[in-house]
């Protein structure tokens, strides 16, 4: 035999050693088979250099090859890292219209239409009121009616604006919290980079600690779009990856560390005088973010929150000009012309809908209504004049103060189901690539066991194998006995 | 494609996930017997639902306004005709009067009728609906006529038409002014413009009658025929006027009718539909989960020994 008597003894121990070490992962497959980010992990074995007999009678004095066993060269980690990619880069997008559909949901439900509550039936309930008191201008339970239902109106108008005011204080907090959890994430990969390249150092495989990092990577994808670049250090000329990554979001790295092992580049957050917030680099310059969570959140305040807060703003303003304008005219029922406004603003500010109300003097008093163009009590022609705006193409507004409020009640309405469709055609694509990163990287039990069964099988030839080697020296040490 | 047990798990979730999603869908709708809930649910079908419900809040005013406005007219109207009967009346007597063989005590007794005749007229004219004076203009909360104690009427309503919204932009006045109605009632001067009122002229009357003139009694019967031609001119227009708006009202309810129609079949849902619609979604379901048992069951740990 050649190589010696023991030779074919190691290369059996190599074979065991090798099937454990493949058993070890497959337990280790099963035992997460249902973590969340891991990735099943493969051993690969190749055959150790054989060992060259050395030979007289032959060319180059090179006997033949006798193989000496297997070892495993690596646990790799079944991943296609170009998948994460498009993983990553469509969360971004969703993440964005997610959000952007929730908050256009939740101001939909704002607006409450249709609905028997909503501004549009309040406005109907207004408009009729000022045709009954046309009719009947003498009659005081008529102008209290008057009174009351604008009274409903203004509140309403405030209570919208109330309400759309919370959700962009929604928003806001919502940006800074984001940001929060994209520097803590940052800290979290920042860490796993070091250990990693401590790992990769020593000539190992952090297979763990990558699926790790992958997983803060999935979840920071959410939030704020980045890209991601290996770090290489140069040894001998040439480029060397380190293991680490970085994570650049406007093209600077959030993971990089100084030698205090601080984060370098960190987000910030402030209140701009609107009292919205605004997201900053530490060091004051600004950042652009050009999707995900963050992105989507500025996009649903300064686009759609703004231009409805704005649309609805107009319509309490152009309602309260176009009625005092006409209710100054008038003469009340005391017969005193010149007279004052109908709508006034609580602030004293210019009338928005966050501050229309119905003048006071006109609440206690309503009688001071001015319903008529004469003197007379029975004159309604001023409450006419008022009631005939709801048929009035309105300058200002391009439409009727009802169609003007119904046009951008359907406008937030089509927001709102684009975003909701995107977001579900967003979500099924994703869906779809983390299937197909399952199909590559996640743990099938089926295959597993299969694999359990074939190395089981391995290390039992190989225990076998020893077991015959032992037979064998048995026979040769003890059965041969010098006669 | 490598199929994983993860995988397996994942697909089967997100299909029942959907399935129930579709299924919550259709239970609201059957619940609320809408369509649609909020505008995102269908924006082109809620902006109609909007628009139509406006116009339905709207036309349901203008129906009342109509209803207000027919009542007011025919509350005048049946004024008027009682004005007519008191004119007519009165010119009964004053035929009577006129004939030149009366005595002198008859004449008087006849003289105190129209004196009689002149405070019915005047509490004709003076007629309320629901509290308000008919004929005062818009002096509308004081009896527009007073007669004084020398037995002169006089008037203190004004012109002013009372215009109430009928159909969008659409005014139509309501009213028709004391003054118009028995303030000019008779032309003297012939110039087709009428400058006598009916209490002067029943007060021309009742003095002829009183002094037993004949000849002026006669002189009042034209004036009176007159008057009564105004009265039945007024009366006529009136009429007019009620048909046009119970007509608009005919036109108002169709238009109601139609708009409720034509709202129910975007809003309100088809029920057999919805109710088909569900239990297939129902089946769906419940084959997902009796799926989603069996192939998540085995693995080949269920085979091995």
């Amino acid at each position: 035999m050649a190589g010696g008597t023991f030779f074919a003894l190691n290369t059996a121990l190599r074979g065991l050693m090798a099937q454990q070490k493949a058993l070890q992962t497959t337990a280790h497959n099963v035992a997460n088979a249902s973590t969340e980010g891991y990735t099943r992990q493969r051993v690969v074995m190749a055959a150790t250099f054989a060992y060259p007999v050395p030979s007289m009678s032959r060319p180059g004095g090179q006997g033949w090859q006798v193989g000496t066993g297997v070892e495993v060269q690596e646990v790799r980690r079944m991943r296609d890292e170009f998948l994460d990619g498009q993983i990553r880069y469509e969360t971004h997008t969703l993440g964005a219209w997610e959000v952007r559909r929730d908050f256009l949901q939740e101001m939909e439900e704002v607006f409450a239409e249709p609905s028997d509550t909503g501004l549009s039936t309040l406005m109907s309930d207004f408009w009729a009121a000022w045709q009954e008191l046309a009719k009947n201008p003498e009659s005081s339970p008529v102008r209290t009616t008057v009174v009351e239902t604008s009274i409903s109106l203004a509140e309403a108008l405030r209570h919208t604006y109330q309400q759309l005011e919370t959700i962009r204080e929604d928003i806001n907090q919502m940006m800074e919290i984001k940001v929060v959890e994209v520097n803590s994430l940052a800290r979290q990969i920042a860490d796993l980079n070091k250990q990693i390249k401590a790992i990769k150092l020593a000539g190992d495989q952090p297979n763990d600690l990558m699926d790790q990092r992958d997983k803060l990577l999935d979840e920071l994808a959410k939030i704020v779009d980045f890209q991601v670049e290996p770090e290489t250090v140069t040894v001998n000329g040439e480029e060397v990856d380190t293991g680490a990554i970085k994570v650049l979001i406007d093209g600077s790295n959030i993971v990089e560390v100084d030698s205090g092992g601080n984060l370098v580049r960190t987000l910030e957050t402030e209140r701009d005088g609107d009292g919205n917030t605004v997201i900053k680099w530490a060091d004051n310059t600004p950042v652009t973010i050009k999707n995900g969570v963050l992105k989507g959140l500025q996009t649903v305040r300064d686009e759609q929150l703004k231009n409805f807060t704005e649309d609805l703003n107009k319509l309490a303003q152009t309602l309260a000009s176009k009625i005092n304008e006409i209710h100054k005219q008038g003469v009340d029922l005391n017969g005193n012309t010149n007279y004052e406004n109908f709508f006034v603003s609580l602030d004293g500010q210019e009338i928005t809908a966050a501050n229309i109300d119905v003048n006071s003097s006109i609440r206690e008093d309503v009688s001071r209504l001015a319903a008529a163009q004469s003197a007379n009590p029975g004159d309604g022609s001023n409450a006419l004049a008022i009631a005939q705006l709801q048929s009035t193409v309105i300058e200002e507004l391009g439409a009727t103060f009802d169609n003007y409020y119904k046009n951008f009640t359907a406008r937030l309405g089509v927001a709102a189901n684009e975003a909701d469709r995107m977001a579900t055609n967003q979500q099924s694509l994703v869906d779809q690539l983390t299937n197909r990163k399952e199909s590559i990287s996640g743990v099938s039990i089926d295959e597993e066991m299969s694999y359990m069964i074939q190395f089981q099988h391995a290390y039992e030839a190989a225990a076998r194998v020893m077991t015959t080697l032992d037979e064998m020296l048995d026979t040769l040490i003890n059965r041969m006995a010098v006669h | 494609m490598r199929v994983t047990n993860n995988m397996l798990i994942r697909n089967v979730l997100t299909n029942i996930n959907t399935n129930l999603k579709a299924m919550s869908k259709s239970q609201n709708q059957m619940s609320s017997g809408k369509t649609v809930r909020r505008p995102s649910d269908d924006p082109i079908v809620v902006a109609r639902v909007l628009s139509f419900k406006t116009s339905l809040a709207s036309m349901e005013q203008y129906d009342k306004n109509l209803q207000d406005a027919k009542g007011w007219v025919d509350a005048s109207e049946s004024a008027l005709s009682m004005a007519t009967d008191t004119l007519q009346r009165a010119r009964e007597l004053a035929v009577y009067g006129a004939n030149g063989t009366l005595p002198k005590e008859s004449m008087q007794a006849l003289a105190y009728e129209i004196d009689q005749l002149i405070d019915e007229l005047v509490q004709t004219a003076n007629t309320s609906y629901g509290g308000r004076f008919l004929f005062g203009g818009s002096q509308t909360t004081e009896s527009p006529f007073v007669r004084s104690a020398d037995g002169k009427v006089t008037y203190r309503g004004n012109t002013d038409s009372l215009e109430w919204e009928i159909a969008p932009l659409v005014t139509i006045t309501v009213n028709e002014s004391g003054e118009k109605v028995f303030e000019k009632a008779v032309d003297t001067d012939g110039d087709g413009q009428g400058d006598m009122s009916v209490f002067t002229l029943l007060g021309n009357l009742y003095q002829a009658l009183y002094d037993g003139d004949n000849t002026a009694v006669a002189g009042t019967l034209d004036q009176l025929d007159q008057a009564i031609d105004h009265l039945l001119n007024i009366r006529a227009s009136l009429g007019a006027r009620s048909n046009r708006l119970q007509m608009s009202q005919d036109r108002v309810f169709d238009f109601k009718i139609s708009l409720t129609e034509t709202m129910s079949k975007l809003e309100d849902i088809d029920l057999a539909e919805a109710v088909m619609n569900y239990k297939n979604q129902e089946n769906v379901y419940q084959a997902a989960l009796a799926t989603a048992a069996m192939v998540l069951q085995p693995t080949l740990i269920d085979y091995l020994t």
